[in-house]
């Protein structure tokens, strides 16, 4: 049946809404541009037939076999943007890099789109205010400025913006501005202490 | 000054959502100091974020190598551009992929090969050969499941691949069925097809052979029907070949060639204008150069002489260089014969400024025993040569080259007798072998599709003499007679034997894409 492959697609997306990436499946994608194809050679030789000879009897097919092609045109393109919105999601949540395990699973044009979009995003954050303003930042109204944390493993110098270096070595524990380890923290290097 | 340029960087990699060691930010913020220009400065670093971000990072946090190496690849980018033209491929270092059937994909491997490699290796180099026709046949069309909605084509057969265990579990006969797998005699005199699931027994009595030269351990497609375990062949076909852009439709513009750049050379636009505008580029194959004896160097001089107006973009010279093998003055003997060879060409600066030479070893050159890959020949012979010569190239055999967007395999072995011995039928016709070889070459992917007793190859390097997916240019030295034929969008050629035959050889023009015998006559 027609569309079938592309309904697969659009299931396969559905069952990831957790938010994790799975492979792009290059296949399946391909599978629905031939079938699409295929639709289009025959609408297009009915059409030329009806044309030339004057059936009219051909339409509905034409008709059933265009609305077949736009629908699978909607779903490929639903498959592709929310394959984008997940990927737009993980640059706010992990940062410019990407884990390799979902590095792995993206196309390549995928790949190449986060990198624009990372250019662009980070260039229009410079270009707020003086310095620049870390977006990504404080993505909920934090309670307070500085935070205990805990370190999880051995990272090595750190920096602070005001130029103090801490060692971050691990089950060390100590007293930083939020907006300084945040970053850290999403990358379980640091633990938030709660209590 | 610094405290701000120090601000400044790590405002901006912060916002690019990366991070700096701190001996990192003060290395990077005294390389920036030395630029005085802001707006210059700002460029500088913005250009260092980029390439900071096209390293292969594992995490946000920039540590010292990466930044130093992004800083390299920076300052030198423009140079690197220019080289990229040319390049030879040593067989040792072109990249090795692996094809992963669940993904679909091949990856790359990153693990060191070992020239001994454990006995894992020997079953992987059958296992990989194997999985990489195996994705190519089940992607052909004659074996894909029909398009719903297509008109069916009556002509249009459409056939199921099985594996070999497929028919082991079946107790029923089984008519007209297609496995692929490797033909191997398990047991003297009886051949039999194996493929990762088993191995089945087969009956050649009543085989039809297509095109092609069938010897062991090739991979073949057989179809027939099956009988109280015998696999009865009706007919043997290779598995079909596919050009080289259907592969890279699938599979991107990933770099399977190997060379300096990361993406294949055929999707550079920049190259092909190069290859487009460069009318005069020009390759010149010539094998079996027996550089001991006078006439071949007389010979050689008239080439030299011929092409000193207009120097070609590479000589391609393939042994064996000397006419004798082995003996205790070989060594000697080659080293005064190139000696003799580089005195020559001092008399033709235009062809030393102008051109490369490319030597690639022949079977009976110095060095380890008739193992492919083979190394280069010994620095000890070449080191003066190369002196002299400065351009000279002494590779591998075989060696891969790119010129701009096309690839160029060479091969120095004589082969093609070779297969001719070992194949399990001999074709009726023997005028039409250079077809059938060239069809088993194409087909298998691989250039020396022999047992491995017959040819022996170093397991863990089996990649190297992989033609997949198909080069541009296939150049077999080969002492059979020469021959042109075109197979799959992918040439291939064999130069003959200069020394031992009329002094033939080939002209190769990357432009036009064409091939030129050419011959040295007799004054």
């Amino acid at each position: 049946m027609f569309g079938e492959k592309v309904l697969e697609l659009v299931q396969e997306l559905q069952r990831s809404r957790d938010g994790t990436m799975l492979p792009f499946n290059e296949d399946g994608v391909r599978k629905v541009l031939e079938e699409m194809k295929a639709l289009y050679d025959q609408n297009q030789a009915d059409v030329v037939s009806t044309r030339e000879e004057g059936q009219s009897g051909l339409f509905s097919g034409v008709q059933l076999r265009h609305t077949c092609l736009e629908r699978n045109q909607r779903c490929l393109l639903a498959y592709l943007h929310n394959r984008l919105a997940i990927i737009r999601n993980m640059r706010w949540e992990f940062g410019s890099v990407l884990p390799a395990d979902v590095k792995q699973n993206l196309s390549d044009q995928e790949f190449q789109w986060f990198t624009k979009y990372n250019k662009s995003l980070a260039s229009y954050m410079r270009s707020l205010g003086t310095g620049g303003l870390d977006l990504t930042q404080d993505r909920k109204p934090p309670k307070s400025l500085y935070i205990e944390v805990r370190c999880l493993v051995d990272h090595g110098e750190f920096e602070t913006e005001d130029g103090t270096i801490i060692v971050l070595k691990k089950n060390s524990q100590h007293f930083l501005q939020r907006s300084q380890c945040e970053h850290l923290i999403r990358q379980g290097v640091l633990e938030h202490i709660l209590s | 000054m610094s405290a701000k340029i120090k601000s400044n960087v790590n405002s901006a990699f912060k916002m690019n959502g990366l991070s700096l060691r701190s001996d990192a930010i003060k290395y990077l913020v005294e390389a920036l100091g030395s630029v005085a220009d802001i707006q210059e400065r700002e460029q500088c670093l913005e250009r260092i974020i980029e390439t900071v971000q096209k390293q292969p990072l594992t995490s946000s946090l920039v540590s010292m190598e990466i930044l130093k190496a992004a800083i390299d690849e920076c300052n030198e980018g423009e140079e690197q551009e220019n080289e990229r033209a040319f390049a030879v491929i040593d067989a040792f270092t072109v990249p090795r992929f692996t094809y992963n059937q669940d993904r679909k994909k091949f990856l790359k491997n990153n693990s060191v090969p070992c020239l001994h490699a454990g006995a894992q290796a020997k079953a992987d180099l059958f296992l990989e050969r194997y999985t990489l026709l195996q994705q190519r046949t089940a992607r052909h069309s004659l074996f894909t499941p029909p398009v719903p909605g297509t008109a069916t084509d009556n002509n249009a057969r459409k056939f199921q691949l099985k594996p070999v265990e497929f028919l082991l579990g079946s107790t029923a006969k089984l008519g007209e069925i297609i496995v692929l797998g490797m033909l191997t005699q398990l047991k003297e005199g009886k051949f039999f097809l194996e493929d990762p699931t088993g191995a089945v027994q087969l009956d050649l009595s009543k085989a039809q052979f297509h095109t092609g030269l069938f010897t062991e351990n090739c991979f073949v497609l057989a179809e027939g029907w099956y009988e109280d375990q015998v696999f009865h062949i009706t007919a043997f076909g290779f598995p079909p070949s596919e050009p080289a852009e259907a592969t890279r439709a699938y599979f991107g513009s990933l770099n399977f060639f190997g060379g300096p750049s990361p993406t294949c050379a055929k999707s550079s636009e920049k190259l092909l204008t190069i290859e487009k505008d460069n009318e005069e580029a020009m390759f010149v194959f010539v094998s079996d150069i027996w550089l001991d004896q006078l006439r071949v160097r007389e010979k050689l001089n008239t080439l030299f002489t011929g092409y000193s107006e207009m120097p070609p973009t590479c000589f391609v010279f393939c042994g064996n260089f000397t006419s004798k093998p082995y003996g205790s003055n070989h060594v000697k003997t080659l080293r005064e014969s190139l000696q003799a060879l580089s005195d020559m060409l001092q008399e033709y600066p235009t062809l030393l400024q102008r051109s490369r030479f490319i030597f690639v070893p022949g079977p009976q050159d110095p060095g380890p025993a008739a193992i492919l890959p083979r190394p280069p020949i010994p620095d000890v012979i070449t080191e003066e040569f190369c002196r002299r010569v400065p351009s000279a190239i002494f590779t591998t055999n075989p060696c891969r080259m790119q010129y701009c967007t096309q690839e160029i395999v060479v091969f120095r072995e004589d082969i093609v007798m070779k297969m001719c011995r070992n194949c399990i039928r001999f074709p009726d016709n023997s005028a039409e072998i250079p077809n059938h070889f060239v069809k088993t070459v194409v087909c298998q992917s691989h250039l020396c599709p022999l047992p491995l007793h017959a040819s022996p190859i170093y397991w863990a390097y089996d990649n190297a003499m992989r033609l997949y997916p198909l080069p541009d240019l296939v150049v077999f030295g080969d002492k059979y007679d020469p021959f042109t034929i075109n197979n799959a969008n992918c040439k291939c050629t064999n130069t003959g034997s200069f020394s031992k035959s009329g002094f033939g050889f080939k002209v190769y023009y990357p432009q036009t894409k064409e091939i030129e015998d050419s011959k040295i006559e007799d004054e």
